[in-house]
This record gives structure tokens, C-alpha cells and sequence, in this order.
């Protein structure tokens, strides 16, 4: 076998094994999508009870992003700029919420927003069975992806642009509003967008915290299990189909722009 | 007046000990030293971005030591520029005032005045990101100027830029000087750069900071070998023996103004030493002629480097190109050197020598 024949059987295998892949992603979805007629898409979007899950989860998952971000952002800027005793305990145990099981985490949310908790007495009753509770459920699977994805781009910035601004007048209130925000808004953009499509997707610890009010996994879940199928499909066409629209265009805006290469010679 | 007192700092395996400075009011002060020196720590120290372990840092008598970098009267040109990406040039230069509460109408006009007096008015409207080196240096020393600041801190302003680009720059950092009265404090490794702009060197070697002196002085009275040879100077020499007036190097036996018995070090000039064409069966015992062997000689645009060899000794001598062309000195030719006593400068030091040159 020559050189040449070496590196075409290289590419090849690539192929294939890329090919199996991108299969893996595109066929189930593909499948789902042929399968449901236009139809029963229709009369899923008609649906009082569909349409009024599906703007739950959306609305619930997003104010559950807004609101970790006030606190994540920040966050995610002293992680990548503060050397501190413990702070790669921190990091491992702010990224948990990722590797432990969704169910489990559910599990343990009950502990905290349970009717016996400091939760429960402070709201009167606890958060089970909540909408806040639903959002808190969302929020705390999905936090690890805004906190890691801002936290790279906050650490993308060279550390001289910061101290530059420092030593021009700047506070550290006014470097991050003014020199950090402004520099990595696109990664806490994506952050956000993969925080609220987490949130969106999460079944396991949001069942366990409230089957009702449902949100649309909860939603696909019980047709499927009540009425087999066919009617959970549409459901779960519609939700793929609205998400790819929302994070399709959010993806859009948050790429970066395309520069040529320009030559930085006097 | 900027006054450092017993600074220390240790920074894993790095450290600074016991560094202590008088910076007057209107001084270009350059802190030349090799790279990893400490130089840029010290004027981090100065700015506020390191706190030293010990030491003051005074500021027209007032202690800034524990002051945070946005609240010190100064401003600092970094090595790399640390510019704003996502603001234009004018966004860059007017940031200094904005942050501090300057309005929009002062600080637009500031930033039209530096950016015509550094030539960078053209480029007000564009991102910083597409500029070239030296408009980008521009770009940092107007964002610096703009706050007014009382000192100015410059760490290798000009070492990543081209040559032609340098010497445009270093020309207007001299001309800026002059007529704003501003007090700069510059680290540089460039002893050319130091020599062009300051008003008074100190030398930071081996973490530790030689007395400052001015550029002339530095230059034809280095405090010790080891200065001297960081400074490039050639035929630095370690002596075998001294009198006053006299070292012994090798075989040779030569007058040098200011040796006496504790000289452990000389410098010969290589443009003190006279190159003659004559026959060295002509010198004379104990006269300030000594015969050389020609190794090669290199023309280093107006001054031609004679390389050679003396009674075991390695010789470099500058020749001024006219001259140098009537000597024609070729490997092996074999020519007379006259080495004056004014031309041997015995080193004060008594410290054994560890470098030479």
C-alpha cells in the first residue's frame, strides 16, 4: 500500500465513522419528523393543553436563565479572574449538577423545596408542584453550561486589557460593565442559550418536583404513556421544531463576525 | 516626586529585594535591564496591579502604596498595549476620561487634540483591531495622555515595532517630554532606546538596582563589569595585577588613569585605541604601543569593528569608516595599537569581576 493509498484509506474511515455519527443525531429526529403527518402537527398546535405546556417550559426555562444570570455572570467573571483558595473545589462542584443523575437531582431539590423545608416555610407550602419550583428545577441542571461558557469567554480576554482599564480610572464595577461584558457577550449569549435549552429539555428532576403544571417533556411523557405514540409525537415535533427556530436565530446573532486577515505591520 | 523605599516582592521563585528610588518631578527615568530582570514588576508595583511584600511608594510625599491602580495620578503604556478591541480609536483614547466622569464634549476634544498631535487623527472612526503596530502604540500612548496623568509609566513601549516605526515613535516620546514637562517612568531592555530618552538610567541587574546616573555617565563610567557588559560595551577585562596608574592583563603592562593596587577590572575603549599600519619590530618597551595580530574586521555602517589579538589578549577596536579604508585591515595583518591611559577605565569596584566582554 502506497502513501497515497494510506491516506485515502484514512479519510475514508473517517467518513464512515463520522458518517455513523452524524446518523446517530439525525435519524431519530428525522424519523420523528417523517412520521407525524402534517396533520396531527396541526392539531397538536391547536392544542389548549400543548400550546399552554409549550409556553410554559419556554417561559419558565427563560425567566430561570435571566434570573441565574444576574448572579451567574458575575460569577463567572470572578471564576476566571480570582486565584482563591478552593476555587477548584468550586468549579467541580458548580459543574455537579451536569454529571449526577436528573432524576437524583430532582431528589435532592425535594430536600431544600419540600412543604418541611426553609423553603416550605418561608413560601408557605414549599415550591412541589410550582412554577417557581419548575424554574428552580430547570435552573439547577442547566446552570453548569452559562457558568462554564462565560467563564471561558471572561477568560479569553487578556488579563493586560483589564488591568489597562484598572489603571485608566476604571473600578472593577466599571472594568466588568464596561471592558469584560461588553468583550464576551457573545459566550454568555451561547450560555444562556444552552442554559435555556437545558432547561427546556429537563425531565427527570422537573417531574419529580411537579408533574403539574406539566411542562412539555412531562407532557410528551404522559401521552405517551396515556395515549401511545402518535399523540406524543406531535408534541415533541412541535417542541424540536420551536427550538430549532429560537436557537437557530440566537446562534445566528451570537457568531462572531467574519474578519479577513490584515496584516499588522507599520 | 515618585519615591520607592525598601520594595520587596517575591513572586514564586522570583524576587525583588530592597529597592529603593528618587524620581524627581520632570525626569525621564529609565529602568534598563535584561528581560526578566523584575523591571515590569516594578512598575507594577508602581501602578498598583502588585502590592510589594515590603516598602513604600510615595507619590509627592503621599503614601500610594496601598491605593488601588484606579485611584493612583498616573497612567501606563504596557508592553502589550492591553487596547480595546471592541471600541474604536476614539472609544480607546476617550475610555481614561469617560471612566472618570470627564463629559463627552472634553473628552471628544482631548481625544482629537492627542490624536492629531500623534498623527493618528485619520483613524478617530476605526475599531482598533485592524491597526498596524505602530498606529496601535499610538493608539495606547493617546489613551495614557488623555487622562492627564501626573506620572506616565511606559514598560518597552517600543520594542515590537519596526525599526523605521521606532525611531518615528522614539522621536516624538522625546519631543512629548519636552514639552509637556511630564515625569516618565520607562523600563526598557534597549540601552539605545534609555540612552535617546532619559534623563537618568539605573541599571537593574541580577535583582539588584545600581545607583541611577545620567546616560553619558552610565555610558563612559559604568559602575562595574557586569553593568558594562550588559550594556554592551566590548574589551571589558579582568586585571591580573594593579598599581596606581597601572594593570597588568596577560603580558601586557598598561597605563590606565585611575587604577590603583584595588583595580580587579578594566575597560579598554574600542574607540580610544589608535590602529596604525607601521612595523611592530618599531614599538618601544613600556610605551603605550602595543603589536596586534588583524583577526577580521566587520563594518558596522560608520564604524568599522577591527578584531585582533594582543599579547594573548582579545582586542576589539571601533575605527571610523574614512579612516578605516585607508588601514584596509586584513586577518593577519599584523599592525600597532596605541592604548592611551585615558582610554583604560579602571572600574571602582573591588567585587571579583564575572563577566567579560
Amino acid at each position: 500500500m502506497t502513501a497515497r493509498d494510506r491516506a485515502w484509506a484514512f479519510h475514508i474511515a473517517i467518513v464512515l465513522l463520522g458518517s455513523a455519527v452524524v446518523l446517530l443525531v439525525v435519524a431519530p429526529l428525522a424519523g420523528m419528523l417523517f412520521a407525524t403527518s402534517s396533520a396531527d402537527l396541526s392539531r397538536a398546535a391547536r392544542d389548549g393543553q400543548v400550546v399552554a405546556s409549550l409556553w410554559l417550559t419556554l417561559v419558565v426555562a427563560f425567566v430561570a436563565t435571566a434570573v441565574c444570570s444576574l448572579g451567574g455572570v458575575p460569577l463567572a467573571w470572578v471564576l476566571a479572574r480570582r486565584r482563591f483558595p478552593g476555587r477548584a473545589a468550586l468549579l467541580a462542584v458548580l459543574d455537579l449538577p451536569v454529571v449526577i443523575p436528573h432524576v437524583a437531582a430532582g431528589v435532592a431539590l425535594l430536600t431544600v423545596l419540600g412543604r418541611h423545608t426553609l423553603v416550605g416555610r418561608v413560601t408557605g407550602g414549599g415550591l412541589v408542584g410550582t412554577t417557581a419550583g419548575i424554574g428552580v428545577a430547570m435552573a439547577f441542571v442547566s446552570i453548569p453550561f452559562l457558568l462554564n461558557s462565560a467563564r471561558i469567554g471572561f477568560e479569553a480576554i487578556p488579563l493586560r486589557v483589564e488591568q489597562a482599564a484598572r489603571t485608566l480610572g476604571a473600578s472593577p464595577a466599571q472594568v466588568f460593565f464596561t471592558v469584560a461584558l461588553p468583550v464576551a457577550w457573545r459566550s454568555i449569549v451561547t450560555g444562556m442559550t444552552l442554559m435555556w435549552a437545558r432547561g427546556i429539555s429537563e425531565f427527570g428532576a422537573v417531574v419529580i418536583i411537579a408533574y403539574h403544571p406539566m411542562t412539555m417533556p412531562v407532557l410528551v411523557f404522559q401521552r405517551l404513556n396515556d395515549f401511545g405514540l402518535r399523540y406524543a409525537q406531535a408534541a415533541a415535533v412541535l417542541l424540536v421544531l420551536v427550538c430549532v427556530a429560537i436557537f437557530g436565530t440566537l446562534r445566528a446573532v451570537s457568531r462572531p463576525p467574519r474578519v479577513g486577515h490584515r496584516g499588522r505591520d507599520a | 516626586m515618585l519615591e520607592l523605599d525598601g520594595i520587596g516582592l517575591t513572586l514564586g521563585a522570583f524576587s525583588l529585594r530592597d529597592i529603593s528610588l528618587r524620581i524627581g518631578t520632570g525626569e525621564h527615568f529609565v529602568l534598563l535591564g535584561p528581560t526578566g530582570a523584575g523591571k515590569t514588576a516594578l512598575l507594577e508595583i508602581v501602578c498598583g496591579l502588585l502590592r510589594p511584600g515590603t516598602g513604600t511608594v510615595r507619590w509627592s510625599g503621599r503614601d500610594i502604596t496601598r491605593l488601588p491602580p484606579e485611584s493612583r495620578p498616573l497612567a501606563v503604556v504596557f508592553q502589550d498595549l492591553g487596547l480595546f478591541d471592541h471600541l474604536t480609536v476614539a472609544g480607546n483614547i476617550e475610555f481614561g476620561p469617560r471612566v472618570r466622569g470627564v463629559s463627552r464634549t472634553v473628552r471628544s476634544a482631548r481625544a482629537r487634540d492627542l490624536a492629531a498631535r500623534l498623527g493618528i487623527d485619520h483613524l478617530l472612526g476605526r475599531r482598533v483591531a485592524g491597526l498596524s503596530g505602530g498606529e496601535r502604540q499610538r493608539v495606547a500612548l493617546a489613551r495614557a495622555l488623555a487622562v492627564e496623568p501626573e506620572l506616565l509609566l511606559l514598560d518597552e513601549p517600543l520594542s515590537a515595532l519596526d525599526g523605521v516605526t521606532r525611531d518615528a515613535l522614539r522621536d516624538e516620546l522625546r519631543s512629548l517630554h519636552r514639552t509637556n514637562g511630564l515625569t516618565v517612568v520607562h523600563v526598557t531592555h534597549d540601552r539605545e532606546e534609555a540612552l535617546y530618552l532619559a534623563t537618568r538610567i539605573a541599571v537593574l541587574l541580577d535583582r539588584r538596582l545600581h545607583p541611577p546616573t545620567a546616560p553619558e555617565s552610565l555610558f563612559r563610567s559604568p559602575p562595574d563589569p557586569d553593568v558594562a557588559a550588559f550594556l554592551g560595551l566590548r574589551n571589558v577585562l579582568s586585571v591580573d595585577a594593579a598599581s596606581d596608574g597601572r594593570v597588568v592583563i596577560g603580558e601586557l603592562e598598561l597605563r590606565s588613569d585611575g587604577a590603583s593596587p584595588s583595580t580587579r577590572a578594566v575597560w579598554i575603549r574600542p574607540d580610544a585605541v589608535e590602529l596604525r599600519r607601521e612595523p611592530p619590530e618599531l614599538v618601544e618597551a613600556g610605551s603605550a604601543d602595543v603589536p596586534v595580530t588583524v583577526d577580521e574586521a566587520v563594518m558596522l555602517g560608520p564604524m568599522t569593528e577591527v578584531r585582533c589579538r594582543a599579547g594573548g589578549l582579545s582586542l576589539r577596536v571601533l575605527v571610523p569608516d574614512s579612516e578605516a579604508v585607508a588601514l584596509d585591515a586584513r586577518p593577519g595583518d599584523r599592525l600597532v595599537a596605541r592604548l592611551v591611559s585615558r582610554g583604560i577605565y579602571a572600574f571602582p569596584t573591588t567585587r571579583p569581576i564575572s563577566v567579560t566582554s
